[in-house]
């Protein structure tokens, strides 16, 4: 259960990172993008089990 | 959206990606295995916690356990550090059991990392440092793996808003990360989080080989009320009294009249899944936990560096000190260097040792090998570690 859970979260991590990715792609401005980069990096570590 | 647009924001996407990168491999190199000198020839094997809880097989919590079995029926001992992986000079006084103990009755264990997961990072926002380094007389470097308090959220995740752990402690709101905290989460659980099956390991390590003695090391900030003290078990006050005894018997034979500031204290009845507490009630083990003064565990130390670290040598605490609003953990210009806070961790775990032959001499543990305080403080960590091919 207390596993299952884990992956869960790793998945929505990833999930949120490709989203943001997205968003990085997509973004109007400058700032957008950066804004989404932040996030990025971070949800991607958590993702790949770095940080 | 027009193509301007498109090569800029992939240009942010290259750049969050090399950064990414670049941290990335910062955290990747602090998820290696310390190298831990094991050629002691005293040495009878490396054991893995996972053999008293399959669980923990391939797992980050799956740490190593040096088995010194003389082979002659007697007391026996498991000495750890890293339960909390910041809380370097217990960590360093299993290290100098493992690299020079030998044992020639009855059966000692000695676990380096006792929450392996938590070396693998630092808290963030901390300033903290990832690692200490000795450089020894052959010239080549020691390096040790400092961490932290909890174990790492990539092994454990998420934190659970609320849980009633294995002790009864409640575990919410401002202490739901309390559940990656080995000395929160004993006795444990076969089958629950990382940490909880950690604790697990122990508690049947302890029960399996009918550990007499368990003694978990520590390190206590300036402002903690038990710095240097031993907190025991109530079966362990009998044990606890005879080792501070002894070891200041042993201090005044070599001539330091002060002896050590060691001081006992009873475990607290509502310390819920604390080792001393848990394990004392849950196992057979007379369960002991020593604290050793360490500036950085506290909030007003100075920027920490590899000095402040292994010197302890902290001002802000000094003028603390000197306005005299410290009950405990008193700090000079001195300071508290590594050498005297691992040898304190020495000096305690090695008499508890002693005296459980004292007081049932057919749990005699005998052991040897080790250096003595004055050589440790006098040497330094420089002169004891051996090198590590
Ligand atoms: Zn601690």
């Amino acid at each position: 259960m207390i596993n299952v859970l884990h992956i869960l979260y790793l998945v929505i991590a990833g999930l949120l990172a490709l989203v943001a990715l997205v968003n990085i792609i997509r973004a109007k401005s400058l700032e957008k993008a950066i804004n989404h980069a932040i996030l990025f990096v971070p949800l991607l570590l958590r993702a790949l089990l770095i940080k | 959206m027009n193509a301007k647009q498109t090569t800029r924001n992939v240009l942010v996407l290259l750049i969050a990606l090399v950064l990414a990168f670049l941290a990335g491999q910062d955290f990747r190199d602090m998820q290696q295995p310390d190298k831990i000198y094991a050629e002691n020839p005293a040495l009878t094997r490396v054991a893995k916690l996972s053999e008293y809880n399959p669980n923990l097989k391939g797992t980050a919590g799956d740490t190593d356990i040096y088995v010194f079995d003389s082979g002659v029926p007697g007391g026996v001992a498991l000495v750890y550090g890293g339960t909390h992986a910041n809380e370097t000079a217990a960590v360093m006084n299993a290290i100098t059991y493992v690299e020079n103990v030998s044992v020639t009755q009855g059966k000692l264990f000695v676990m380096p990392q006792a929450n392996l997961s938590a070396f693998s990072a630092t808290l963030p926002l901390r300033a903290q440092m990832g690692h200490m380094t000795f450089t020894l007389a052959d010239g080549s470097v020691r390096t040790v793996r400092m961490g932290t308090r909890l174990a790492n959220p990539v092994h454990q995740w998420p934190d659970p808003n609320y849980r009633l752990n294995s002790s009864g402690r409640v575990l919410e709101h401002g202490e739901i990360a309390e559940i990656r905290n080995l000395n929160r989460n004993h006795p444990g659980m076969e089958d629950g989080y990382l940490v909880e099956m950690v604790c697990y390991g122990i508690r049947k390590l302890v029960e399996t080989e009918n550990v007499d003695v368990l003694y978990d090391g520590h390190e206590a900030s300036p402002e903690f009320r038990a710095v240097n003290f031993l907190i025991a078990h109530q079966r362990a006050m009998d044990l606890g009294s005879a080792a501070i005894l002894n070891a200041n018997l042993d201090a005044m034979m070599e001539g330091d009249m002060d002896g050590y500031p060691f001081k006992l204290d009873l475990s607290g009845a509502t310390s819920w899944g604390l080792s001393h507490r848990a394990l004392g009630d849950n196992t057979q083990a007379m369960a002991t936990l020593f604290e050793s003064l360490n500036p950085v565990m506290g909030f007003c130390h100075e920027k920490v560096t590899e000095a402040l670290v292994k010197d302890g040598i902290s001002p802000n605490y000094v003028h603390i000190t000197d306005l005299g609003l410290l009950g405990s953990g008193e700090l000079t210009d001195a300071g508290s260097p590594i050498e005297l806070r691992a040898g304190y961790h020495m000096e305690m775990s090695r008499h508890l040792i002693g005296a459980l032959g004292e007081l049932n001499p057919e749990k005699t543990l005998t052991i040897s090998g080790l250096p003595t305080f004055n050589d440790l403080v006098a040497n330094g960590f420089e002169g004891i570690l051996k090198p590590v091919k």
